[in-house]
């Protein structure tokens, strides 16, 4: 088991590689951050002398070599934009992005798991039907739309909680219901079918013909073996939960990642823009990583081939 | 499953749902117990779109942002009345040499927020931190090649060099010109640096400063000053950014901020909620802008060509676009993003009129009777949503007069990196887009901004428009720089390669316990942000 932990890690490392390769060369064709961060009477000598002073002059392999020696010392370089260290930004916002997606995850997690499981085990078409409709719209709805309309009926119409901002309990409810109807609504298609598939299952029947209780055969042997894919699903879909979360956060002036790497990718701050994707990118690899383990886990068969 | 498991497993699951909505409610319940408390009737909170680099030193962000984060906590050496004419601000005087090569400047009594005097050597640090070569701030350019030296002649008086005459040096002392004019403390910003400054700025505004959240907000407590400015109406004032439009809106109408920057399709819903809108009048000018125009390579091609231009510009329905497009929140300027407090703005100036058979007329003069296929940079702006409609419709207007429109969606960023390129990239030769500028009280700007080749957005690098430039320049008096400016204004109308569509106000809804503003012509938001009182 270490050896694959170190082996994935290795893999890890070799993808982040060629993610800073590739939003390196991106950012830089996209126009200089120079022009646009400086007041549209400057001069040219003021537009030279500011590209001079980021190093944008430099031959574009020398750039990405200064790059990854500073990433080497945990330097992440300076916000074109706010002249701060990219450091100090991403540490800033970062607590704030994991809180949101974190509790939106989990969340996600115990409705898809009720949800899920309240259409086989009531075996009412009527029920499967509504599931059906609501985790439907949860994938198909533009998050952007859903906290608009959030916004509207929880803040405006019925006044319960604040429309943006951060601090309080409250503040997170309207971004983590946004974020949850987007993840859950996959998350419970895909329980309620392993549900369905266990349910039918020889072993659940065995166990209930052992006179197993119905919460140890539900918790122990259903939710157990149906949950697998919904794990490999949490690790497939943070890509697109942190993309959702830019959009989320802008809606919520949630001060996250997300709102911070929007601003970045408006103004050019290369140096943002790099680093607010490596982190993502190290989140999504990690995750992946304990969802593989997880899975590993759950699963004796891919356990065993997995420590063999 | 047997109807036994069933009805265990429902048993089970009700078992589990009741105590997963139990849950949910009482997060609910905690939640809403601890939502954001009422704000205290001592607090304003505005939502603004932008807070720019986020950078309050006067030396390092553009004067839109420190217009807006700055001007709250700075004072200038000059302030402009509110019919645009200028007045005494930090300065009380300021006198021309005879040889027109420097300016005298006589301070008042005037005290920072920290109890020390604004002396004349604040005002040379101020003034020189401009100068310095990586000094970021509008126009500091400009000073550079102008200020040769800046000398303290006694506490309270001071003398600015000049290599050439600078005719109205004083207005480039007030808020509408630049930020230049700010005052900052040099002990104080000596001891702590420029970072440290940054984190705690000190001015002798109407306001303090209390704090900044990067990404989020700027925070200041009424500072009760012995200036020229009004005592502010509010003791606290929170300045934020909330980026998304519709967002604003909400924490207006949820009463969480008493002040918001709205757009015009948002005005009706902000008066349907019972809230106020309020202006600063002629903020914004809308224009189509050509690209190419002096570029060999723009000479074959149809938009090369001044009266297709003009066409183009016939075409184009202003008072329907302004109804239609701006919810009716919009003049039609005579001329591109000249205020009518600018030198050399002439009251004799008229919109062309709409006149799509013209437009025809003079299509098929210039050969084109068949008309042509023209590209069309569409990108929303901030605090700006209306352009990719304005595009849109556009695009009708030309469509009527036989021109067909490439519309080619992209990111504000992306298009304006390219526009600023030297030379032009060759997709935008030929090609136009629908941009945004701020109409200027400011001559500078328009001297040194107008499209000539040595400015940034050159859009007329003509060897008559650089002469013109440069005559405006080089002008000894007030009456000579007018006369410069409304020729080089009038040349650069004639050319059509930035046709104002139209002139919006900067809207902002307001809560209805806010009592309304005088606003100043063009003037920037934290120059009003005092006068707001709440209502008695």
């Amino acid at each position: 088991m270490g050896r694959y932990v170190v082996a994935r890690l290795l893999q890890g490392c070799l993808t982040l590689l060629l993610v800073s390769f590739v939003v390196f060369v991106l950012t830089r064709s996209s126009g200089n951050p120079a022009v646009l961060n400086l007041p549209a009477t400057a001069s040219n000598a003021d537009i030279e002398r500011m590209t001079r002073q980021l190093g944008l002059d430099r031959p574009l392999v020398e750039q990405y070599g200064l790059y990854l020696a500073g990433l080497a010392r945990g330097d992440f370089g300076e916000s074109i934009r706010y002249q701060v260290p990219v450091d100090e930004l991403l540490a800033a916002r970062l607590p704030a992005s994991l809180e949101l997606a974190g509790i939106a995850a989990l969340v996600a997690v115990v409705v898809a798991c009720l949800l899920g499981m309240l259409v086989p085990l009531t075996g009412r078409r009527s029920v499967g039907a509504a599931v059906n409709a609501v985790s439907l719209a949860g994938i198909s709805l533009p998050a952007f739309w859903v906290g608009l309309l959030a916004i509207d009926l929880f803040a405006l119409r019925w006044e319960m909680l604040p429309v943006s901002g951060s601090g309080t309990p409250a503040h997170l409810v309207l971004p983590v219901l946004t974020l949850t109807l987007f993840i859950a609504g996959g998350m419970t298609r895909l329980l309620a079918a392993g549900v369905s598939e266990v349910t039918a299952g020889p072993y659940v029947r065995a166990a209930h013909a052992r006179g197993l209780s119905t919460r140890r055969v539900v918790f122990g042997h259903v939710l157990r073996n149906a949950s697998l894919p919904v794990v490999g699903y949490l690790g497939a879909y943070l890509p697109l939960l942190i993309s959702s979360a830019v959009v989320v956060e802008t809606v919520f002036v949630w001060p996250g990642l997300g709102s911070l790497a929007y601003d970045a990718v408006v103004a050019r701050d290369f140096p943002v823009i790099q680093g607010v994707t490596l982190v993502g990118s190290a989140i999504v690899v990690l995750v992946n990583l304990g969802a593989d383990l997880a899975i590993a886990w759950l699963d004796p068969r891919i356990r065993d081939g997995v420590a063999g | 499953m047997s109807r036994l498991s069933n009805r265990r497993s429902n048993s089970a699951l009700r078992r589990s749902t009741g105590v997963g909505v139990a849950l949910l409610l009482g997060l609910s319940a905690g939640c809403t117990a601890a939502g954001d408390p009422e704000p205290a009737e001592a607090d304003l909170t505005v939502a603004v779109s932008s807070l720019g680099k986020e950078n309050i030193d006067p030396s390092a962000d553009t004067l839109a942002t420190i217009g807006v984060i700055g001007a709250p906590i700075y004072d200038w050496l000059a302030w402009p009345a509110k019919d645009s004419t200028l007045g005494p601000g930090l300065a009380t005087s300021w006198t021309e040499s005879a040889d027109h090569l420097s300016w005298t400047i006589e301070l008042g009594a005037a005290t920072f927020s920290d109890g020390t005097a604004v002396t004349a050597e604040d005002v040379k640090f101020s003034i020189e931190l401009h100068l310095d070569p990586d000094a970021t701030s509008s126009l500091s350019g400009l000073w550079r090649s102008k200020v040769t030296s800046v000398t303290v002649n006694s506490e309270t008086s001071l003398t600015v060099q000049l290599n050439s005459p600078w005719p109205t040096f004083p207005d480039a002392l007030s808020p509408y010109e630049g930020a230049q004019g700010a005052v900052v403390p040099k002990a104080y910003y000596e001891e702590v640096g420029a970072e440290g400054f940054r984190a705690a700025p000190v001015g002798s505004g109407p306001w303090r400063f209390v704090r900044h959240d990067l990404g989020s907000a700027f925070v200041y407590q009424r500072a009760d000053p012995d200036s020229y400015r009004q005592p502010p109406g509010y003791e606290n004032l929170t300045v934020k950014l909330v980026a998304e439009n519709s967002t604003r809106l909400a924490e207006l109408r949820s009463g969480a901020v008493q002040l918001a920057e709205i757009t015009p399709d948002q005005v009706a819903q902000v008066r349907e909620a019972g809230l106020q809108v309020l202006e600063i009048p002629d903020f914004t000018d809308t224009a189509l802008t050509f690209f190419g125009e002096g570029d060999p390579r723009a000479e074959d091609l149809p938009t090369g060509d001044v009266d297709v231009r003009r066409a183009l510009a016939l075409a184009i329905n202003r008072p329907e676009l302004v109804e239609r497009v701006l919810a009716g929140y919009g003049t039609i300027p005579a001329r591109f993003i000249v205020g009518e407090g600018t030198l050399g703005y002439d009251s004799s100036w008229q919109p062309e009129s709409y006149d799509p058979n013209q437009a025809s007329q003079l299509l098929a003069d210039a050969g084109y009777p068949d008309g042509f296929t023209v590209d069309v940079y569409s990108a929303p702006i901030a605090g700006a949503p209306w352009v990719p409609r304005a595009v849109e419709a556009i695009a009708g207007y030309w469509q009527a007069i036989g021109v067909q429109t490439n519309i080619i969606p992209t990111d504000y960023g992306t298009v304006s990196s390219l526009y600023r390129q030297r030379p032009l990239p060759d997709e935008l030769i030929g090609a136009a887009m629908v941009n945004l500028s701020q109409v200027t009280n400011s001559n500078i700007t328009l001297q040194n901004a107008y499209y000539p080749s040595s400015s940034v957005v050159y859009l007329l690098p003509t060897e008559q428009m650089d002469t013109l430039s440069a005559a405006a320049s080089q002008a000894q008096s007030r009456e000579e720089l007018g006369a410069a400016i409304t020729e080089m204004v009038d040349y650069a109308d004639s050319q059509y390669v930035a046709f104002p569509l139209a002139r919006t106000p900067s809207l902002f809804g307001a809560a209805a316990s806010v009592a309304g503003w005088s606003p100043y012509q063009s003037g920037y938001l934290g120059m009003q942000l005092e006068e707001l009182r709440p209502k008695s």
